[in-house]
């Protein structure tokens, strides 16, 4: 959601993304902050370390990814772009079960979103391929842990939360 | 650390950031946090699509 400057175009892509997180974790994110002269920023979750989520046997979740701030050419906007992101899952040892990735400009032989399926996963072949996918959403990597891995949400209304924040986001975004 | 609850996320300061960065890349790589910024840019990562690596990767813009 864009902002009439970067500190509030800042805040309306945090709030809901906040919400989103509060469905699965009370852990806080940290972030680099609204300088529109960086070209590039970075909003983590509890300091990149990853938090535990409820379900047995016991998982944790990662959560970084880089932004940058956007001025519209013709409305005096601004607007968070997404331009980076990491969601993960690990095991209850913490080793790495599987990740969505999307960072075109840190490994730009692996420009386009993708999932790693990690050797816990069971899929040892496949552990070191980058299997395509389109962008994920936050909504739809969570909808995910609670769906199909079994995450215990903390919030009762989940889906009505991601459902909004998704529905925000998508008004929003640059991508299709 | 600087706080910006208007803003619901904590803003950390360059300082902070490199301090994050450091204790991160001992954590997940053994090295300080100097010596992953020097080897991330001169590409002495064979693959810099590990898990761990990224983890620290991502925390590049916090260190300024």
């Amino acid at each position: 959601m864009p902002g009439k400057n970067p500190y509030r175009a800042v805040r309306n892509f945090v709030r809901p993304l906040n919400r989103a997180l509060s469905c699965l974790t009370k852990a806080v994110v940290i972030g680099s902050g609204h300088d529109p002269d960086n070209e590039r920023h970075a909003l983590i979750l509890n300091n990149g370390d990853p938090v535990v989520l409820r379900v047995n046997p016991r998982l944790y979740l990662s959560v970084a990814m880089h932004y940058r701030l956007v001025k519209h050419a013709h409305r005096r906007e601004w607007k968070v772009s997404t331009v980076a992101y990491i969601y993960g899952v690990q095991d209850e040892n913490k080793e790495e079960l599987l990740a969505y990735h999307w960072h075109p400009r840190t490994t730009p032989q692996h420009a386009r979103p993708h999932l790693h399926l990690y050797e816990g996963t069971g899929a040892n072949v496949l552990s070191k391929l980058h299997l395509p996918t389109r962008r994920i959403s936050l909504e739809e990597f969570f909808r995910f842990l609670i769906v199909e891995l079994k995450v215990t949400p903390l919030k009762d209304d989940w889906e009505k939360i991601l459902g909004e924040t998704q529905k925000a986001h998508e008004i929003f975004r640059t991508w299709s | 650390m600087k706080r910006s609850s208007k803003n619901g996320f904590r803003v950390l300061s360059k300082d902070e950031g490199e301090k994050l960065l450091d204790r991160q890349a001992r954590k997940y790589l053994h090295m300080s946090g100097k010596e992953f910024v020097r080897r991330w840019k001169a590409k002495e990562f064979d693959d810099p699509d590990r898990p761990e690596i990224m983890r620290v990767a991502f925390l590049l813009p916090l260190a300024g």
